[in-house]
């Protein structure tokens, strides 16, 4: 949840006719082209043969390629809604039964629509229904809120100790709770350090820097665990849809933070190598951080109920195995429902229904692809132009998804991506999950632009730095995502 | 005169005025459609002359005594007119049928006639007047102030005037709406105040929105005018002299400099549509050479300047016409240039255009589809909503 700004003031548009269609209507033609080429894809499908091999493309693959194509664009730039996209998944690939009825002949079937419905309703979908409605529950009891104050009520005792425990505070509750959740929970209590250090607007680096800090804490932190993000939860659906085991809720931890700490030190270095501490005393900055505590009240026996049955969940996720994800998240999930330690209305609006859709569909086209044929003709297009040198691999998909998580939705870049890599991965010789988590994990590192993620448009909301005051370091973290996955990968994941 | 030409006949008689015959004034007809200020619309009598031409004609005595025209009677139903130049000879005009709207009743039991006035195509109407007490400029609607109005409410409802405005597209085959407005006190000129009521009014009807009001302070708010629904806006320097609209408005001119008028005509044609932002320059305030240029100079900041009579207003029959009555001919070479000008400058395509109540606008229009989906579609894509 963003915390409310105020409305932006209406602005006009000027330029050129066309120009001004263009930039205003881009979205409804692009739409357009999309629809028009997946439906001219159906009819050029009448062309290609019914069964089709890694080499050649079928009827039914072409079908369903262009759909996935159409889907990706539609996805990347937003053009239309997630949900919508979503949705439609569904409709196309039940339309792509339909035979070309003018040439009299029939292309092969993509699946029947009873089980275009099936693969909407993959365990996979509960599953992260299930995470996203414990991690609304922690945010609606604000138990991540109170663990947050209490701990940079004991740290920040000085300016440069304020600062970091911010950035760490953000970083380990990214763990636990959505990062943008956490983003959004700490931004109010920024807000108010940096009105009781009454500094004018952009005027204090060390304020730019306590923003920053809580943006780039909740970034590199989200990509520990499966609570931090939808990324790597969509990543592991799509894996594990295609029948390949995925990692527990500790064993992606040791994936991940190989990653994540030594990258988080080294952006914790760089906020004190960039921002110098122009305060004095943050005497105010404790007032105001207590005051905010007084509002929140005691951390109560709710709270702690809802503590204990996190970690009994994160137990019985260990305990029991990738297998039982979905039924111990629903049954968390239940739990905290049903005792009404946190009610259906707080938790309802921060389970983001759109990316769940987004899922479903995602892994709707993934079991099409497969069933087709179409994901392996791609993977053999892609293979044969590309070096087989893993490192040389894992380096190139981390510096694409970079730039890519930079411009486009991170579950968008992950759909993209994690699909044509497991296609990919038996012909490269390497393990799927390595290739799944290269996309999944440096897809959550953006730090230069907003829209690269939550955490970084909410920070940039404040107003307190502009993009090019932080491009050149933001530029310089993107591309030491690459060394950092390289040598986990070099010394961690090959050796797991 | 020429009383067959319709342009130059609209003109002489805006500018001259009316005299009515004896009978007419002795039934009291018309009178009370020319005397009747309380809509702020319906300051003269309005005329439809050959070619389905509007003209809205002063008939008070004072102004139109040396008036050569006279209206008479051609029957005793007082349904066919004629007018009488002393010279030129007779020509046939009728009066509009606009009596089923005026006393139609809106559900809160109000006429319609009090809310609104119809001129053709157009309602005007002038749902709010605050102030009252600084009204002392004379004609008001010259200065983008609301009428003064004698009756114990000082502002009609949103639901109120569109209730108006539907009877009238209803009745009266109004297909444009003329808001006057205007706060002296208001940095905004009270559009704030108005937006209410054009959002509500493009709710309701598919129709284009003009307004005539004091500019704001601030150009955000002419921005927000225009996004919330006004097609066309007018803001009425009276004069290009300073001094001169300073004379005609002693009280406006305190508030409102000469300079934030232009400031807010410069403002809004950078979002308004070529042709949709327009001045009203009284004639006889100043010479014609001076207005000549006045012309070449607003229509070269891509603003439209309507040429307008000084009239009084209804109930001030004796005061003679503030400024110096001009003579026709000359007028109507100026009006000429004026729309050859506007024509080379590509102002004439506003889709809000043919005010009756100034000189120029002969030509019959009214919006159609085409006209609406433009102004909507423009709006549209010029505008980014923070909720886009």
């Amino acid at each position: 949840m963003i915390p409310e700004q105020p409305p932006d003031p209406l602005r006009y548009i000027g330029g050129s006719w066309p120009r001004l269609v263009i930039s205003r209507l881009w979205k409804s033609i692009l739409t357009l082209v999309v629809l028009a080429g997946v439906g001219y894809a159906f009819w050029y499908s009448q062309y290609l043969p019914v069964k089709g091999s890694s080499e050649a493309l079928s009827a039914s693959g072409l079908r369903v390629m262009a759909i996935f194509a159409g889907a990706l664009l539609l996805w990347l730039t937003e053009a239309i809604p997630l949900i919508a996209t979503g949705v439609g998944i569904f409709a196309a690939l039940v339309v792509a039964q339909i035979p070309v009825a003018w040439t009299g002949e029939t292309v092969a079937k993509v699946a029947a629509a009873a089980e275009v419905s099936a693969w909407f309703g993959d365990r996979v979908v509960f599953f992260l229904l299930g995470i996203f409605l414990i991690a609304g529950s922690l945010t609606a009891s604000h138990v991540v809120d109170h663990g947050a104050l209490r701990l940079l009520n004991i740290v920040g005792t000085s300016p440069r100790r304020l600062r970091q425990g911010v950035y760490w505070v953000a970083f380990v509750a990214s763990w636990f709770m959505a990062e943008h959740a956490v983003a959004a929970m700490l931004f109010p209590v920024i807000s108010r350090i940096r009105d009781a250090l009454g500094k004018p607007r952009q005027s204090s680096p060390y304020v730019a820097s306590l923003f920053l800090g809580l943006a780039w804490g909740c970034t590199i932190g989200g990509i520990v665990t499966y609570l931090g993000g939808a990324r790597i939860a969509l990543a592991m659906g799509i894996v594990q849809k295609a029948g390949i085991e995925v990692p527990g809720f500790f064993e992606l931890m040791a994936y991940s933070l190989p990653i994540a700490i030594p990258f988080g030190i080294l952006a914790a270095l760089m906020l004190e190598w960039i921002f110098p501490i122009d305060v004095t005393s943050i005497e105010p900055a404790r007032l105001a951080l207590q005051e905010r505590r007084r509002e929140l009240g005691r951390f109560g026996p709710r709270q702690r109920i809802v503590l204990a049955i996190l970690m009994l969940t994160i137990g019985a996720w260990a305990y029991f195995g990738v297998k039982h994800l979905a039924p111990v998240a629903l049954g968390s999930a239940a739990l905290l429902l049903g005792t009404r330690l946190v009610r259906w209305n707080d938790v309802q609006i921060h389970v983001p229904w759109d990316l769940l859709i987004l899922e479903a569909g995602a892994l709707a086209l993934c079991s099409a692809l497969q069933a087709t044929g179409s994901a392996e003709w791609a993977a053999h297009i892609f293979v044969s132009h590309i070096a087989h040198n893993p490192y040389i691999i894992i380096g190139v998909i981390t510096l694409g998804v970079v730039f890519l998580t930079e411009l486009f939705s991170n579950p968008a870049v992950v759909t993209l991506m994690v699909p044509l890599l497991l296609g990919m991965a038996p012909a490269l010789g390497m393990n799927p999950i390595h290739l799944a988590l290269a996309v999944a994990l440096p897809c959550g590192l953006s730090f230069v632009l907003p829209l690269g993620s939550p955490p970084l448009a909410i920070a940039f909301a404040s107003g307190e730095y502009k993009v090019r005051t932080v491009m050149g370091w933001g530029v310089l973290l993107d591309l030491l995502v690459v060394p950092f996955t390289l040598l986990a990968f070099w010394l961690v994941w090959l050796r797991m | 005169m020429d009383v067959t030409a319709t342009a130059a006949l609209r003109l002489d008689l805006t500018n001259q005025g009316i005299r009515l015959s004896d009978d007419l004034l002795a039934a009291g007809f018309g009178l009370d459609l020319a005397t009747d200020g309380r809509s702020g619309a319906a300051e003269g009598l309005d005329l439809i002359l050959p070619n389905a031409c509007w003209a809205n004609v002063s008939v008070a005595p004072g102004y139109a005594r040396t008036s050569p025209y006279t209206l008479i009677s051609a029957g005793d139903d007082h349904s066919d007119f004629i007018l009488r130049h002393r010279t030129a000879g007779d020509v046939a005009v009728r009066l509009p049928d606009t009596a089923r709207f005026r006393h139609a009743r809106i559900p809160s039991g109000i006429s319609c006639g009090d809310i609104g006035a119809i001129h053709g195509p157009w309602l005007v109407t002038s749902p709010i007047a605050p102030n009252a007490s600084l009204a002392l400029d004379r004609p008001r609607r010259f200065l983008g102030l609301p009428p003064q109005r004698p009756l114990t409410k000082s502002r009609w409802s949103v639901d109120e005037v569109v209730a108006c405005a539907e009877a009238a597209w209803i009745h009266g085959g109004v297909r444009l709406i003329h808001l006057e407005a205007g706060h002296l006190l208001a940095d905004d000129g009270g559009l704030a105040e108005l937006a209410p009521y054009i959002i509500a009014l493009k709710r309701a009807l598919p129709t284009l929105i003009s307004v005539s009001s004091l500019p704001p302070t601030e150009a955000s708010d002419i921005l927000a005018l225009y996004a919330a629904g006004c097609d066309a806006i007018a803001y009425h320097l009276l004069a290009w002299d300073a001094a001169a609209a300073a004379r005609v408005a002693p009280v406006r001119s305190r508030f409102v400099s000469h300079e934030r008028l232009l400031t807010g005509l410069t403002a809004a044609t950078a979002c308004f549509p070529r042709g949709a932002v327009s001045t009203d320059l009284l004639v006889g305030l100043e010479p014609l050479a001076d207005l000549d240029l006045a012309i070449n100079h607003l229509i070269g900041a891509g603003i439209v300047p309507n040429l307008a009579v000084f009239r009084p207003l209804p109930g001030a029959e004796d005061d003679a016409p503030t400024g110096d009555l001009v003579a026709t001919e000359p007028l109507l070479a100026l009006m000429e240039r004026r729309r050859t000008r506007i024509h080379a400058a590509g102002l004439w395509h506003s889709r809000v255009r043919g005010f009756p109540r100034v000189l120029a606008g002969v030509d019959p229009y009214a919006p159609g589809l085409a006209d609406r989906w433009y102004a909507g579609t423009r709006r549209w894509l010029r505008i980014d909503r923070p909720e886009d």
